[in-house]
């Protein structure tokens, strides 16, 4: 216990040593997290191009253009995050500090639940086919924006599921994963 | 010029059928409520709706994007002028003087002058397009590979330039745009590049997840983080909405100086409709009788900008039509569904298919007179868009995009890099990178690749056998010149300020 609070100590103390308040810390971490991610890109392609064949500039090869962009995207990615280190790019990453924590965790908790929800889609789509995998997704988009009304946001999935199958699938006759609930509707719909 | 009538007639008699007038009467709709809603613009509406346009032909898709473009010029100066919320990026400047105007109990006469002005720089800039396209594609049916890597070389550094933000990261969006159109089949050789194995990355990575997930799915993730806007929705009564004389003739010139100025300034790549309204009001407060008025409620400053941002976009069809290159975010989501319908925009489309070009074109006129028509007297209506909770709407708009996206290839990959792109757009948006020049790139990509090859293998590899050539050359001059006279021009002023105080 003693060591742990010695050690929250020390980081305050670090923190205060460093000169930047918490918030602003915490932006320029984002900022520099962003330029990394760039710049691994950047080498990845770069790596990626540097084995495809180039030929010559009378016969150009698949790989010229690749190592061109490859080589002026690290270097621009370099400079970009040399520029965040040093502090001479003042990115806008907004961070509203006069919200209260609460209300910053609730929009942290719509933003990744709805990419969470965009990126569960493919897999539900295989499991649940259709209409379950859409009524499941809506309902959890419609929760985290909405989280009171747990009955009331299922009832308005579902409904959406069905309007969505109905123009899509009978309207428009696009090609969606059928089950049990598929078959069904689709004989009632059609 | 004959001919260019007699094809402009057939394209009428073709857009008047009830289909395609169903389209354009659909895209004005939608054009007009994306307008409406702040945050969702043009550009976010044209890719969510992409996927619809495959279950039409592309006559129908091109109709339906146009009166989207159209109708969300129309839509976003309606909540610029009554409740100063800009429904999308161009209608900003129309806040300032619009809002005061309602303030000062003029609202229905700032919202049919900004109509009309709307509609008369929509047809000016229809007309100019008909005949600069025509007059354009003519000499680019002479234009070689070295001319085309010129213009796709140009048109990307001029976006950087006109961009607005860090130049640095508007690079870095266009190389990563670019890096991505190398994913998939070399189209000359067959070597397959950067698939990392995955079979559905062969064809490359599609244009319609990215777009879709770049503008759709970001811009979903970015509004349900702000504040909820919530606002006593004005009402706009029928006989408030007649401008006095005074206001007509003051209008007049604006209009017509706007329409020249969004036209010329739709030509230039970038994001054209906004820069357009932006010169136009400074113009405006330049040339107006009445300066003083300007902050406080004159119509000039509605009247100008309304007509550049109309104007805009028929000026950033021609680089379209007429090369085949796209200078707007937006003209890449309808080079994208062109080619999706298998068509490839450039000289030879019009030449091999002018009913479809004149059909579109004259699609644009009706539906001008369709925003003209609907837009004032539905007011109201369109206002009322903006009391839909957004817990409703974005997942509505998320659901399109994830059917919209899968409705194409049924392919799960397509959905998780919808997922994919939507994330990485909409850290890179509040990192402060714009995700325009990535798309651009994304697009153009392929063409300056195929150019660059064959230009090389043409000129037996010399570099300057491509940048020597006459139009390539005069390319280059013009894109190093709009970035060395920016230099100079401060170079100069900081002397001339020097020798003052001297």
């Amino acid at each position: 216990m003693r060591a742990k609070i010695l050690k929250m100590l020390g980081d305050k103390n670090k923190r205060a040593s460093s000169g930047l308040p918490k918030s602003k810390k915490g932006k320029k971490r984002k900022e520099l997290l962003i330029g990394i991610a760039l710049l691994a890109v950047s080498i990845l392609y770069l790596m990626g191009s540097l084995q495809l064949k180039y030929g010559t500039l009378k016969n150009p090869g698949p790989g010229l253009l690749p190592i061109i962009i490859g080589f002026f995207l690290l270097f621009c990615t370099s400079l970009y995050f040399i520029k965040l280190y040093k502090g001479e790019i003042k990115n806008n990453i907004e961070e509203n500090n006069s919200l209260n924590g609460q209300i910053k965790r609730q929009r942290f908790i719509m933003v990744y639940g709805s990419f969470a929800c965009t990126l569960a889609f493919p897999f539900l789509l295989e499991f649940f086919k259709f209409i379950g995998a859409t009524t499941i997704v809506t309902f959890f988009l419609l929760f985290v924006l909405r989280p009171q009304k747990i009955f009331i946001n299922l009832g308005l999935a579902f409904i959406m599921a069905i309007i969505s199958f109905w123009i899509f699938a009978i309207l428009l006759g696009v090609a969606f994963p059928f089950g049990f609930l598929e078959e069904l509707f689709f004989k009632w719909l059609w | 010029m004959h001919e260019i009538i007699q094809y402009f007639f057939n394209g009428l008699a073709t857009a008047l059928t009830p289909a395609y007038l169903f389209y354009a009467l659909i895209g004005c709709i939608m054009g007009t409520i994306t307008g409406v809603l702040p945050g969702l613009g043009p550009l976010g509406a044209m890719a969510i709706l992409l996927s619809f346009t495959l279950k039409m032909d592309a006559t129908g898709a091109m109709i339906l994007f146009a009166g989207i473009y159209y109708g969300a010029m129309y839509g976003g100066s309606t909540t610029s002028i009554l409740l100063n919320i800009p429904g999308e990026a161009a209608s900003v400047i129309t806040c300032i003087e619009g809002y005061q105007m309602t303030q000062r109990g003029r609202a229905g006469a700032a919202l049919t002058i900004s109509a009309v002005g709307s509609f008369i720089a929509g047809s000016i800039s229809i007309f100019g397009l008909m005949v600069a396209t025509s007059f354009l594609a003519d000499i680019a049916l002479r234009f070689g590979p070295a001319e085309f890597f010129a213009i796709c070389v140009c048109g990307l550094f001029l976006l950087v330039r006109l961009t607005g933000g860090s130049i640095l990261q508007s690079i870095i969006m266009i190389l990563l745009g670019m890096a991505l159109s190398t994913v998939g089949f070399d189209f000359l050789t067959g070597t397959k590049r950067f698939t990392f194995g995955i079979i559905q990355l062969d064809q490359g990575i599609d244009f319609l997840p990215v777009a879709m997930g770049i503008f759709g799915i970001a811009e979903v993730l970015l509004t349900i983080e702000q504040a909820e806007l919530s606002r006593p929705i004005q009402k706009v009564r029928w006989q408030d909405l007649l401008p006095t004389f005074a206001e007509w003739k003051r209008s007049f010139m604006p209009i017509f100086r706007g329409s020249f100025l969004g036209f010329i300034i739709g030509l230039i790549p970038g994001p054209s409709p906004v820069i357009a309204t932006f010169v136009s009001y400074i113009s405006e407060k330049k040339c107006s009788k009445y300066p003083e008025e300007f902050g406080r409620g004159a119509i000039e400053g509605v009247a100008g900008p309304e007509a550049a941002n109309n104007a805009a976009v028929g000026g950033a069809y021609v680089p379209l039509f007429a090369l085949g290159i796209p200078f707007t975010p937006a003209m890449a989501i309808v080079v994208g569904t062109l080619m999706l319908h298998g068509l490839t925009p450039g000289p030879n489309l019009i030449k091999n298919k002018p009913d479809f070009f004149w059909t579109v074109i004259a699609s644009m006129y009706i539906g001008n007179f369709m925003l003209l028509v609907l837009n004032l007297p539905l007011i109201n209506l369109f206002v009322r868009i903006l009391m839909i909770p957004r817990y409703f709407l974005m997942p509505i708009i998320v659901l399109i995009c994830m059917i919209g996206v899968y409705s194409v290839n049924a392919s799960a990959l397509d959905l998780s890099l919808l997922a994919l792109f939507g994330f990485i757009g909409y850290i890179l948006r509040k990192s402060g990178f714009q995700p325009a020049p990535l798309i651009l790139a994304m697009v153009i990509g392929p063409m300056l690749e195929t150019s660059l090859r064959q230009a090389l293998n043409i000129s037996g590899g010399s570099i300057g056998g491509i940048i020597f050539h006459p139009i390539s050359f005069t390319l280059f001059l013009i894109t190093a010149m709009s970035y060395i006279a920016p230099l100079l021009w401060r170079v100069y002023r900081k002397s001339r300020t020097a020798n003052c105080s001297n």
